[in-house]
């Protein structure tokens, strides 16, 4: 009897901490490199996918890099055809584990380091960056701020535009996650 | 005389170019509401076409214009799923269909902008619904 208990408690514990995940599908990501007294060049995705896995802390997103939508239509073109180089490298992608996280510490808003790896234009890079996580009502946010350099992924900045584009990019991300 | 013709005929094509110009940097965006669509398919072939090769038809419908014809899943706020697996972002000024429409069949009209391999759907956006 005791052995089933043991038994049952144990099966009980990998089906709580097995899948317990949050996601959503309408993520907001945010770059911009503006230089001041130029036009500002910056872009918003709206559609972006995150995967929180909250019994292990792993994250995973996901922006697709047609998504970005710049005020200035040609500067969207030049974006995708110059840089990105879209139609090759459609997918913007970060895979890391949230260090130390707990689905029970975030009743207040808390802070934590995220390590991964980042692929942008088919290039990896590993990055580190601090999120802010809260729970609120049901769902959690996550935020995150840090920058990069074009050249980490291989992306050159021709130099007759150089000077209009910062040489790191800022790159905030905000998620609302519903369990899935 | 020569002189202020060739002054003219400077000062016409100088603010010629920079209308020209002008009109470069600054044209609008695509509008997929109007464009005619390169491909109108039916929800489970789009989604097919996916599943058995991602980078084809990527390659085929990337950044294109897609009607769609499938069963509406799920709306949520200014996004609606058509299939279960294929996502659209409405257009800025689309009102999202009523529940009513759930379950009914729709047709989308939306630019394709990729396969999201995490929860293998397709995600669309500018997307207006057929009245």
């Amino acid at each position: 009897m005791k052995k089933l208990i043991v038994f049952l408690v144990f099966f009980g514990c990998i089906a709580q901490s097995f899948g317990q995940k949050y996601f959503t599908k309408t993520g907001t990501l945010n770059f911009e490199g503006s230089v001041e007294a130029f036009e500002p060049v910056k872009a918003s995705n709206k559609t972006t996918t995150a995967i929180l896995d909250v019994s292990t802390g792993k994250l995973a997103v996901l922006g697709l890099v047609k998504g970005f939508r710049f005020k200035n239509a040609l500067m969207e073109e030049h974006f995708n055809e110059n840089y990105m180089e879209s139609d090759t490298y459609p997918k913007a992608t970060f895979t890391g584990m949230i260090d130390g996280f707990s689905i029970e510490d975030i009743s207040t808003k808390k802070e934590y380091t995220v390590e991964g790896d980042l692929t942008i234009h088919g290039k990896t890079k590993k990055v580190t960056a601090t999120v802010f996580i809260v729970e609120n009502k049901g769902t959690i946010d996550v935020a995150t701020n840090f920058s990069v350099a074009p050249g980490d992924f291989d992306i050159e900045i021709p130099s007759v535009v150089s000077e209009k584009i910062s040489d790191t990019i800022n790159i905030s991300a905000s998620f609302n996650l519903v369990k899935r | 005389m020569k002189n202020k013709k060739i002054l003219l005929g400077a000062l016409v094509a100088i603010v010629l170019v920079a209308i020209l110009g002008y009109n470069y940097i600054y044209q609008d965006h695509r509008d997929i509401e109007s464009e005619k669509p390169a491909f109108t398919v039916k929800a489970i072939d789009f989604i097919n076409d996916f599943q058995t090769n991602e980078e084809v038809a990527t390659t085929k419908y990337l950044n294109k214009t897609v009607e769609i014809e499938g069963t509406l899943s799920s709306i949520d706020g200014n996004t609606v799923v058509v299939e279960d697996v294929i996502f659209f972002a409405l257009s800025e000024n689309e009102t999202p269909p009523t529940p009513d429409k759930l379950k009914t069949t729709v047709h989308i009209k939306a630019r394709c902008i990729g396969y999201d391999n995490l929860l293998e759907e397709v995600k669309l956006d500018q997307a207006t619904l057929r009245k």
